[in-house]
């Protein structure tokens, strides 16, 4: 569990808020037009990075308003909030995106696991 | 307009006690509207009508001869009122605004108002919500949207205007009432306050 500023509210457990996704993706005009693939992609897939995603929020138990956040995906730290519509604040986010510091590719893969200074072979951290 | 026959979800409860620390009780029929529109826009009505032109700050209310006007979101506040004087003052609000962009609608029935008073009252509550409830966090005033138990609802400290003598007071949905009611008595069972048996019959512990 983490807390997450509602620009509304203030600090509030994350039990309140439900996750909506990928934040600002527009819903092509065009829909009449597009391949069956690229209209299966519109509707179904999302980016997935590791590091600084941009997503939308809901207080559904409290002010019941949407916003957007930047949250590090690796380290579930958010790093702004900002109202619907507007663009994303520029942040400085300090990297390797993940506490254990994995590779910049999947969660937990150990096969492409990167070696910091002083770590072990079979060391878990 | 009373009507004999009006019953709340909660009639068959009486108020539940445990001396000073905690007593659980229900506002039968309070009126409550809710509010739609700019805040700017509204305040001269609400002044006019309610005797507040409502809270300055998100997250408070504001209260004056027994009418309070909650904050629930940004364009959205809640009219706590007297019981059987909502549907006048829905009325009254409705001509006042002609003009301006807004809505109100009378939630009255929909949400149902449970009472806590006591000196462990926010230890009862704490129990069920994430939301610090402390008396240092939560003061006087202050309304909060929230989980409580398995529901959500609104959580409000009441201040003397607005003529309720409990110091929590949680709107909960109709449905979830009498759910939230057990829950409350289960949460003070460690204060001394006697268990009550939901009207489906389940039968569930708080974990400790
Ligand atoms: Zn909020």
């Amino acid at each position: 569990m983490f807390v997450i500023t509602c620009p509304y509210c203030g600090e509030r457990d994350q039990a309140e808020f439900v996750s909506g996704g990928q934040a600002h993706r527009t819903r092509p005009l065009n829909a009449h037009e597009m391949s069956d693939a690229d209209w299966g992609d519109w509707v179904f897939m999302r980016d997935n990075p590791k590091g600084i995603f941009a997503e939308r929020w809901f207080h559904s138990a409290g002010c019941r308003r949407w916003f957007n956040a930047l949250r590090n995906t690796a380290t579930d730290q958010f790093l702004a909030f900002y109202p619907m519509g507007e663009a994303p604040p520029a942040v400085e986010a300090v990297l390797p995106a993940t506490p254990a510091g994995e590779a910049p590719i999947g969660s937990g893969n150990d096969a492409v696991k990167v070696m910091r200074p002083g770590e072990s072979e079979g060391t878990t951290t | 307009m009373s009507d004999a026959r009006r019953r709340s979800p909660l009639h068959g409860r009486s108020e539940i006690s445990s001396g000073e620390a905690a007593t659980v009780r229900e506002h039968a029929f309070l009126g409550k509207l809710v509010l739609r529109g700019a805040p700017g826009d509204i305040a001269p009505a609400l002044r006019e009508l309610t005797g507040t032109a409502g809270p300055e700050d998100a997250c408070r209310s504001a209260s004056s001869n027994g009418r309070s006007v909650l904050w629930i979101g940004p364009d959205e506040h809640w009219l706590v009122v007297p019981a059987e004087t909502e549907i006048e003052l829905a009325r009254d609000l409705d001509s006042r605004l002609a003009g301006v962009r807004h809505h109100v609608v009378d939630v009255t029935d929909y949400h149902v108002a449970i009472g806590l008073s006591g000196t462990k009252a926010w230890e009862v509550l704490a129990k069920l919500t994430p939301f610090d409830v402390h008396p240092k966090a939560f003061a006087v005033g202050a309304v909060a949207g929230t989980v409580i138990g398995r529901g959500q609802g609104v959580l409000w400290r009441p201040a003397e205007g607005s003529a309720l003598d409990s110091d929590y007071i949680v709107f909960i949905r109709s449905s979830m009432a009498d759910y939230l009611w057990c829950l409350l008595a289960e949460a003070g069972r460690q204060f001394g306050m006697t268990p009550e048996t939901p009207i489906g019959g389940e039968t569930w512990r708080l974990a400790r």
